[in-house]
């Protein structure tokens, strides 16, 4: 059952004990937001702005406004959110239950830093505004709580002074993700962004060869009417109209190669808008739209620094013995504080995007292992196999989360198939 | 500054958000206090608009119509009345529950012409000034079901044609829009193979007709050659439908 309600009332209606589970703008790799048996609160027309106050930097919204429309509103007073996920039509909602990171999270963190409080609604304790003190404990199991809390119906967020609109691109060649490991983290600083992207194509001779990106915010006039300039948005039926995954063997190495190459030619310094630097993917959803309908299976893992170099040479040789479908590796730096079920703490953020096929659910079982081999932790929001051993292997804190996830509410009313895979 | 009764959903949001992007200052009346203070916080901080909530259940006495008088006056009168109020009922279905009739024939006309009453002498002394009322293409004829909403919605009808009648020749313009499905919470669940209208390119249209004497309008447009066939339909075959 499917519910688009658009009044308050319509939220709190008596739906009995049914099941449910909210969504936002439905964009996240995993089922976070249905299920079977759940009734699906599409919160959509829950985008209003209720309170900005420029001078404290603080903007109160409810739970469907979108990163793109909090962008155009808050640039009006040269602000904007310090943790920006990769597309503009996430909502608010959506980036609190998965507690998301941006582009430099050994920067800025993840999203629970720009949190302030949030509104809850749940049938048994009715509307909640959750402070990081009161009622206790229940801030951190709602931020990265994968919606199961309750209904998120607004937040209240910390901005940061946007000193421009435009930003500065270096590029810097590597040979592999292993020469990469330091880069990534020597060159994010106090940048706005730092990342590598490799050539994951299961080939042996170049293999992992790629770029360091760096972006730096060019200090100038920010221009509200353009910040968000037209784009078209990525809806889930136009994401697979394509039948078929235009990513195989042979169309992997040849985009990869002409995007490398493509890349290579471009001098080393280049300049860009503030939003195609933090929405790469945003006027470019050709990259998604090619998965077609067999879809994009996305890994991501957070590795200690002190496990990065064996997990990355080891996720080379299963990506070459398996000869998986991957189409690109990324590194980041990471820095934070784990808790709970929060993609969280110190290390390095490793992610692999691939055409869903069997071989790359059995490269994935792999991966898990290796993941838990090195102390690391997957992605539960980007990876909608991951089964439960290994997210209870890898979270020591699972068992802690579903206990206070149950006294908080006994029924638990607020389920998806998320929820339900890894028996939250 | 305009006044849009029945604001805080549906149709209404959307002509809260049109008129008020164009800036417009705005009233909006509706009976869900928690949804009109979020819309007028949102429209004030997107649009930079003055938008002045009255929570009110128009279906329950005139005693709003005070606070929007009130409001009015000290933004500088009104320019015009929207009225994309209404409700319907699932048991309007002629078991002829006297209160469920009372409360939609309230809600869905008696409490507009009330509102037009009191304020029609006020907009005859602006320059110029605009009414606008929906109704709605389940009042094209009377059927088994949404009895007492069709009547109401035929009444308001009536009750803007004679409107306009009499605005001949004064400043103020008074149009009807008869809506056919739209895509708001009032048609939700219903399963349709007609495509149903949407509020933000009525609410478009509706902006852009203002003060222009564009009389009745159908939205969409294909329901008129539609309403023209269901009016000339004769008796022995409208009574083997079911709709």
């Amino acid at each position: 059952m499917y519910e688009r309600p658009d009044r308050y009332r319509l939220i709190q209606a008596d739906l009995s004990r049914r099941s449910r589970i909210a969504r936002g703008g439905g964009y996240s790799y995993a089922a976070a937001s249905f299920g079977a048996g759940s009734v699906v609160q599409d919160l959509g027309r829950f985008n209003r702005l209720l309170r900005f106050d420029p001078t404290a930097r603080i903007i109160e919204v409810e739970a469907a406004v979108t990163l793109a429309d909090l962008l155009t509103v808050t640039s009006r007073a040269g602000l904007c959110l310090p943790v920006q996920p990769g597309y503009p039509a996430i909502t608010i909602g959506g980036c609190i239950a998965a507690n998301v990171h941006g582009k430099n999270p050994s920067r800025e963190g993840t999203f629970v830093g720009s949190l302030v409080d949030l509104t809850l609604f749940h049938p048994d304790h009715g509307v909640i505004r959750v402070t990081r003190e009161n009622p206790p404990g229940l801030f951190d199991l709602t931020c990265g709580g994968y919606g199961l809390t309750g209904v998120i119906l607004a937040a209240t967020l910390r901005l940061e002074p946007l000193a421009g609109d435009r930003v500065s691109i270096r590029r810097v060649r590597v040979g592999d993700p292993l020469e990469a490991i330091a880069l990534a983290r020597d060159l994010a600083g106090d940048s706005l962004f730092a990342y590598t992207w490799h050539d994951a194509a299961p080939r042996g001779r170049s293999f992992g060869r790629g770029f360091a990106y760096h972006g730096l915010l060019k200090s100038g006039p920010v221009d509200p009417n353009t910040v968000v300039p037209p784009y078209r948005v990525l809806t889930p039926a136009a994401r697979a109209r394509l039948p078929f995954s235009l990513w195989q063997s042979l169309t992997i190495r040849a985009f990869t190669s002409a995007f490398w190459h493509a890349e290579a030619s471009r001098p080393e310094v280049t300049e860009t808008t503030l939003f195609d630097a933090i929405f790469p993917f945003a006027r470019r959803s050709v990259y998604f739209r090619l998965f077609g309908r067999p879809g994009l299976a996305e890994y991501q893992a957070l590795v200690p620094h002190g496990g990065t170099e064996t997990f990355l040479r080891k996720l080379r040789q299963l990506i070459l013995s398996t000869r998986a479908p991957s189409v690109m590796l990324s590194l980041k730096a990471f820095k934070g504080a784990p808790r709970l079920l929060r993609f969280d703490g110190d290390g390095t953020c490793v992610t692999l995007d691939l055409q869903r096929s069997a071989a790359t659910l059995d490269l994935l079982r792999r991966i898990d292992d290796l993941t838990i081999a090195v102390g690391g932790i997957p992605n539960i929001i980007k990876d909608s196999r991951l089964p439960k051993p290994v997210v209870q292997a890898c979270y020591p804190e699972y068992e802690r989360f579903r206990q206070e996830l149950r006294a908080f509410d006994a029924q638990r009313i607020f389920k998806s198939e998320l929820s339900e895979r890894l028996e939250l | 500054m305009y006044v849009i009764v029945g604001a805080s959903a549906g149709v209404g949001r959307a002509l809260a958000a049109r008129f008020a992007s164009a800036g417009h200052n705005l009233i909006l009346v509706s009976s869900d206090e928690r949804d009109l203070r979020a819309m007028t916080a949102d429209l004030e901080i997107r649009y930079g608009v003055r938008a002045y909530p009255v929570a009110a259940d128009v279906s329950d006495g005139d005693s709003y119509l005070d606070r929007i008088a009130t409001a009015a006056n000290e933004m500088g009168g009104i320019d015009g009345l929207l009225f994309p109020v209404g409700a319907v009922a699932a048991t309007d279905d002629c078991s002829f529950d006297p209160d469920r009739v009372t409360w939609l024939t309230r809600l869905n006309y008696e409490s507009i012409v009330r509102a037009v009453t009191r304020f029609l002498p006020d907009l005859m002394t602006r320059p110029r000034a605009t009414l606008v009322a929906f109704g709605s293409v389940a009042a094209v004829r009377g059927r088994r079901r949404n009895v007492a909403y069709s009547a109401a919605k035929r009444a308001l009808q009536s009750f803007f044609e004679s409107l306009r009648h009499v605005s001949v020749g004064s400043s103020v313009t008074v149009q009807f829009y008869v809506l056919g499905y739209m895509d708001t919470a009032l048609a939700r669940g219903l399963r349709t193979s007609i495509p149903k209208g949407n509020p933000e390119v009525l609410s478009a249209r509706v902006l852009q007709n203002l003060g222009r004497d564009v009389g009745v309008v159908y939205f969409p447009s294909f329901w008129r050659p539609v309403a023209a066939a269901l009016r000339h339909t004769p008796w022995w075959l409208f009574k083997r439908m079911s709709f």
